[in-house]
């Protein structure tokens, strides 16, 4: 009998997976410390310019590339690129990315996320309240994670017990499906998650100037600090490239998730008015409620010089040090610690079953394995795949996945699939098939953008990272000599897995060939 | 806070909450009364 294809319930339902997606911790953690970082009102105006020509182009790219490969029963980039490119045999391999960028986040993000249901837990049982200096905030995170031993937990037993109680819960939507599973826990998680952040940021703002001492150290001087524009750095092309980044780890475009979310979709289905909900929510999420929360609350209690150092101490120490030690200042303060870390929680989870999502719908499509099955399969392999970040997180492996994942593949992913469909697929029959069953016409200016300036962004912003950041990454440079073997080690378990990923795409098609032939 | 950032802050505001809001109010109550070709594409 032949297998009923997984569709989506809702119209609203595929639009709050998507932007579920695109909603993580990226939003309240890198985007602060990314709009921090260059100083006051230099991040912005790039920002806003780049999700214009890269964001939302690279979204609707997405959406009808996945729209378009579901036609053709396929979830997942290798298929949805062969789809595209079907005269081109070797086009299914470039999409193999889109399956191994995903896979590889999922084996730290699902660790990271189970940091915050265990600083969630923490709150709200007053034991983050007990803690009175930011060093005692560092030894809490830091004797949580392993790395320090100061007494607080027995061994790294409790952080690994959140991690078993995070993993069975991803797992358990995943085994669920698209309608029964994702669907379900996006429409409840994403309404929750932004009337947790509403609250957080109604709570900041109104705190005012709560400091007699330092009367301008305001949350509104705080929201000028993101906002009062500094056209100077407009020159500075480190901004740039730091603001187009941002929006692009932000939208989770390029790693292959919205492509398998959107081959659900039926083909009279709309594409561009739902990506730019999806985009739009995600902007509401990060620029409105991020930019309120986090911003705002660092500069109330540590001041405009402090801040900038603040976001140089990294996303971690922002969100599981900095914040804590905020709310631990207000009254109430563990029902917000709370409210935060279960925003960030909602946040990660939506986003890490959408990163299990290719793999399993790889397994499906490719293998005719039924979902419950390729579920275990996933299952098994994320659960012994996710050990190293988790056992070795002193020895820089998780930093290593977050490059190779968070960075290298999702950017070539992006770049490879906007070529394919703009120039190898055409921009016309793109254009035709993005508007096809749309609710909405996308100004005739984006096909344009499109074809010429998201490519050309993509490219300038590959060749920057790489000159500038990646070659000494990839080499290993600044690496203390006894976490080499580790780093060697993660980057070969890597390799393995593309390899195989590679003899995987070579016996579906091959098998797919057979069936055609008898 | 100066009151070009506040401009600047308000419009970007009400910029991405009047496309969240005119998306998801299409989304959930619109009827798709744009006229299309047979192929259904938007006329």
């Amino acid at each position: 009998m032949e297998k009923v294809r997984q569709r989506w319930g809702t119209k609203l339902g595929v639009v709050l997976a998507v932007a579920g997606s695109a909603v993580g911790l990226g939003n309240f953690l890198r985007f602060p410390v990314q709009a921090a970082k260059y100083g006051e009102g230099a991040f912005m105006i790039p920002y806003l310019v780049a999700l214009v020509l890269v964001g939302i182009p690279l979204m609707w790219v997405e959406w009808t590339a996945g729209r378009f490969g579901g036609g053709f029963e396929h979830s997942s980039a290798p298929g949805v690129f062969q789809s595209l490119w079907r005269k081109n045999r070797f086009a299914k391999y470039l999409g193999i990315g889109g399956i191994f960028g995903p896979f590889l986040i999922y084996m730290y993000y699902v660790y990271i996320e189970s940091w915050c249901l265990a600083f969630a837990y923490y709150s709200i049982t007053g034991q983050l309240s007990n803690i009175t200096s930011s060093h005692g905030f560092i030894s809490f995170l830091t004797d949580y994670q392993g790395l320090s031993d100061a007494g607080t937990f027995a061994g790294t037993i409790p952080s690994f017990v959140f991690f078993l109680i995070t993993f069975f819960l991803n797992i358990s939507v995943t085994y669920f499906g698209i309608r029964g599973g994702i669907e379900k826990l996006c429409n409840i998680a994403m309404p929750l998650l932004l009337f947790f952040g509403l609250v957080l940021a109604v709570r900041v703002i109104t705190l005012f100037a709560p400091d007699p001492l330092h009367p301008d150290w305001s949350s509104i001087n705080g929201l000028g600090f993101l906002w009062n524009a500094d056209f100077s750095a407009l020159k500075s092309a480190k901004v740039w490239v730091a603001a187009t980044g941002q929006i692009f780890f932000t939208l989770s475009v390029g790693m292959g998730v919205i492509l398998t979310y959107s081959s659900y979709l039926r083909k009279s289905d709309d594409v561009a008015l739902s990506g730019l909900a999806a985009a739009s929510t995600n902007e509401f999420a990060e620029v409105f409620l991020a930019g309120s929360i986090v911003i705002p609350a660092a500069f109330i209690f540590f001041g405009p010089q402090d801040i900038v150092g603040i976001a140089e101490s990294g996303a971690f120490n922002l969100g599981f040090v900095t914040m804590p030690q905020i709310f631990n200042q207000l009254p109430v303060g563990a029902l917000f610690g709370f409210l935060w870390f279960f925003m960030l929680f909602l946040a990660g989870i939506t986003s890490s079953i959408s990163i299990a999502q290719p793999s399993v719908a790889f397994l499906e499509d490719e293998f005719k394995i039924k979902r419950q099955k390729a579920v275990k399969i996933f299952g098994v392999a994320a659960f012994l795949l996710c050990q190293p970040a988790i056992w070795f997180l002193h020895k820089g492996v998780l930093d290593d996945l977050d490059f190779w994942g968070a960075n290298f593949v999702i950017v070539l992913g992006a770049t490879l699939e906007i070529i394919l469909l703009a120039w190898v697929f055409g921009i016309g029959k793109a254009w035709d098939e993005l508007h096809l069953g749309s609710k909405l016409r996308v100004p005739r200016i984006f096909k344009f953008v499109i074809k010429y300036i998201t490519p050309t962004s993509l490219i300038v912003l590959l060749g920057w990272w790489f000159a500038t950041e990646w070659w000494d990454v990839i080499t290993m440079k600044g690496v203390p000599d006894e976490n080499i073997p580790y780093i060697l080690g993660t980057r070969l378990v890597l390799l393995a897995i593309l390899l195989l990923l590679a003899i995987l795409v070579w016996l579906a098609w091959r098998k797919r060939k057979m069936k055609e032939t008898y | 806070m100066t009151l070009g950032g506040w401009i600047f802050m308000l419009l970007i505001w009400g910029a991405i909450l009047s496309v969240v809001i005119y998306c998801y109010s299409r989304i959930i109550f619109g009827a798709d009364e744009t006229p299309r070709d047979d192929e259904g594409i938007l006329k």
